[in-house]
């Protein structure tokens, strides 16, 4: 470990298209998984990540680094996760969402559910369904009912041209 | 994932429906409630994915129906997360009860609260809004203070009766508004409650003296009496290092010597009638806003000395005279100080403690409201004119009177003031057609009295601007005696000013 030999720990991380990253232990230990394997004594040869793609593990090691090296200032941390997240289009957040999952980083979860949450808020359904690419599979009854259920929702909602 | 058939031919990617359902739940609540629930309608595997997210709502004022059916939603709503033993973390409830459904609605809550306290929920944050009159109010139900996840209680005009056991020890804001509340209810819900960041009280009944002590987290304080006229309660905090903001209107302070308010952002102070002695000893090292606003405590004193070296705004509103001189513990130049004053004075004394108040604030941009003037012409032989009351650089002067009174005035305020900018309220065409040719520019012309020479020496340049809501901007307007003068639309609506420029000492 770090501590007893003084030079900082380098792991090997596999991605599930076999590509490598190195990333210092203390940045990866953000991954409560990653660090329970560490913990187990797992990390001796190389960690297989077996449900996040290389593009998707090279992003999340880029928010690893790039956040462990900021120091306990809880806004200067927003500020670079706003940062990171800016330029990320909803295919790439959908993966982060999903690699920050199962990689159990809590902080990076958070972030990017907030900026999912915040491309749907006060939008209308035919927008978000766009912006998505959900299909609608409703029958025009079925989806007449639902919105009937619910009124009071379609009530002064933003871009509301086709709902 | 699924391919789904995109417009304009296009095929796109469903990035969202095939996530797992607890990511979803996640990202939903993050939402409102409407938005939540809207994206019922996206598509049939969306159908119910709202239903089970971790938090529920009922805050939303865009709720449209009945108190009735919102009774009955919420009623359901709950009851779907009991039946089906659903995790419920979050719960926000905002209710507003009318003077007649009050009771019912009320015990409501007798029967909610219970409810949800055994399903687990840690956040609560609960309103509770009446429309009662305040003399009537009625008792807030004891099961609000025994709910011990609530996170955040808004009450308006409802007692809290001192007899009930405050069980919501890990509250982080509380906000009583037009509330009965008594001193020995307010200590109790403070000594219960050490983990709280913000406290409101405001307009609320039957506090005697207020005791802030062991809030070691406190964040934001607000003090608001519920009539100016009566005698203040005194406002006691132990200043916890957390303190961000503090508001005080009607209330007096009780300072302590040498206190640090070392993460103190803004301070508004209103109405205090508390001496400002122990202020001056007190440290504010961030403070970046400071309000003193028609604080009798200050009458006594003729030197406000205050700690804040990184000042940024500071406003300083006088219903009384008083001659006081205020110096900051700055060495910025980069800040603005908002001076109002009573009335433009007429006696020599006077005109002498304003030349001083703003000199002792020419560190910063000045801007100058008077609101009255004087009924008594200033004598100005008596006003001495040399150099330690020098005219001091004002930004904006504003003058709430009207420019008749203003124009015999000219020469007593550029003696204190060089203005760069003067406003002007209730003017029609020929005030300022007057103002213009009787005030500003008459130097020129005859009258050679030794005053106003000096003045006009001085004055190199000025111009008279009119506002234009077209451009949002403010445009010179030519206006010279006997000159055509220009015919503007309405001119009731429109606010002059003029701009000055004065050459350098």
């Amino acid at each position: 470990m770090a501590a007893e030999t003084g030079t900082p720990t380098t792991l090997t991380l596999k991605s599930n298209d076999d590509e490598l990253f190195s990333v210092a232990e203390s940045a990866a230990i953000l991954s409560v998984t990653i660090r329970n394997m560490v913990e187990d004594g797992c990390a001796g040869g190389v960690i297989p990540l077996d449900n996040v793609d290389g593009k998707t593990l090279a992003s999340v090691i880029t928010y690893m680094n790039g956040i462990s090296a900021i120091p306990a200032d809880e806004e200067k941390k927003k500020s670079y996760r706003d940062k990171f997240l800016s330029d990320k289009d909803f295919e790439t957040l959908a993966d982060m969402v999903l690699a920050a999952n199962y990689l159990n980083m809590s902080c990076l979860m958070d972030a990017v559910s907030a900026k999912i949450a915040q491309v749907m808020e006060k939008k209308s359904v035919g927008w978000v369904r766009r912006k998505f690419g959900i299909e609608n599979d409703y029958t025009p009854e079925e989806e007449a009912a639902v919105k009937e259920e619910h009124k009071w929702t379609f009530e002064g909602v933003e871009t509301d041209d086709d709902n | 994932m699924k391919k789904a058939k995109g417009e304009e031919g296009s095929i796109s990617m469903d990035m969202i429906s095939d996530l797992p359902k607890d990511i979803l739940q996640r990202i939903l609540s993050l939402l409102s409630q409407k938005d939540a629930v809207r994206t019922s309608a996206l598509s049939k595997s969306w159908r119910y994915v709202w239903c089970t997210r971790p938090n529920l709502d009922f805050s939303d004022d865009t709720f449209v129906g009945s108190v009735k059916e919102f009774q009955t939603a919420v009623d359901n709503a709950l009851q779907r997360y009991r039946d089906q033993s659903l995790c419920l973390e979050e719960f926000r409830l905002s209710i507003w009860l009318d003077g007649y459904l009050s009771r019912e609605s009320v015990s409501l809550l007798d029967k909610w609260i219970p409810l949800f306290r055994n399903m687990g929920v840690k956040d609560f944050r609960l309103s509770v809004i009446s429309g009662r009159q305040v003399e009537y109010v009625t008792t807030l139900p004891g099961v609000v203070l025994e709910a011990e996840s609530l996170k955040y209680l808004y009450v308006r005009r409802f007692g809290l009766s001192p007899g009930n056991t405050i069980l919501f020890k890990r509250i982080k804001r509380i906000h009583l508004d037009e509330c009965r509340i008594d001193g020995d209810m307010l200590d109790k819900i403070i000594s219960s409650c050490p983990l709280i960041e913000s406290m409101h009280l405001e307009r609320c009944r039957g506090l005697a003296d207020v005791k802030v002590n062991g809030l070691r987290n406190l964040k934001d304080f607000y003090y608001e009496e519920f009539e100016e006229k009566r005698h203040h309660p005194s406002i006691e905090i132990d200043y916890p290092s957390s303190l961000e903001t503090v508001n005080i209107i009607y209330g007096d302070m009780v300072w302590f010597r040498n206190a640090d308010f070392c993460m103190l952002d803004r301070l508004y102070l209103h109405g205090v009638s508390s001496s400002f002695e122990l202020f001056s000893t007190c440290e504010f090292p961030i403070l970046k806003s400071l309000f003193i606003i028609s604080c009798s405590g200050l009458e006594e004193s003729s030197n406000l000395y205050i700690n804040a070296p990184n000042i940024l705004y500071f406003e300083y509103n006088s219903d009384r005279w008083s001659t006081l001189s205020i110096s900051f513990a700055t060495t910025s130049n980069e800040w603005d100080s908002h001076v109002t004053l009573p009335y433009w004075p007429s006696s020599s004394d006077k005109l002498v403690s304003i030349s001083q108040l703003l000199n002792s604030l020419s560190q910063s941009k000045i801007f100058l409201t008077i609101s009255r003037c004087a009924l008594e012409l200033p004598c100005l032989s008596d006003v001495p004119y040399n150099g330690c009351n020098k005219p001091v650089a004002v930004e904006g002067l504003k003058l709430k009177f009207e420019v008749y009174s203003f124009s015999f005035r000219v020469r007593s305020i550029f003696q204190s003031c060089r203005p760069r900018k003067i406003y002007v309220y209730f003017v029609c065409k020929w005030d300022l057609v007057y103002l213009w040719e009787s005030a500003l520019m008459q130097g020129e012309s005859g009258n050679q009295d030794q005053l106003r020479e000096q003045w006009h020496r001085d004055l190199e340049e000025v111009r008279v601007e009119i506002y234009d809501d077209r451009n949002n901007g403010w445009h010179p307007i030519t206006l010279s005696s006997g000159s055509e003068f220009p015919e503007c639309r309405e001119w009731e609506n429109i606010s002059p000013r003029f701009s000055l420029k004065w050459r350098e000492a």
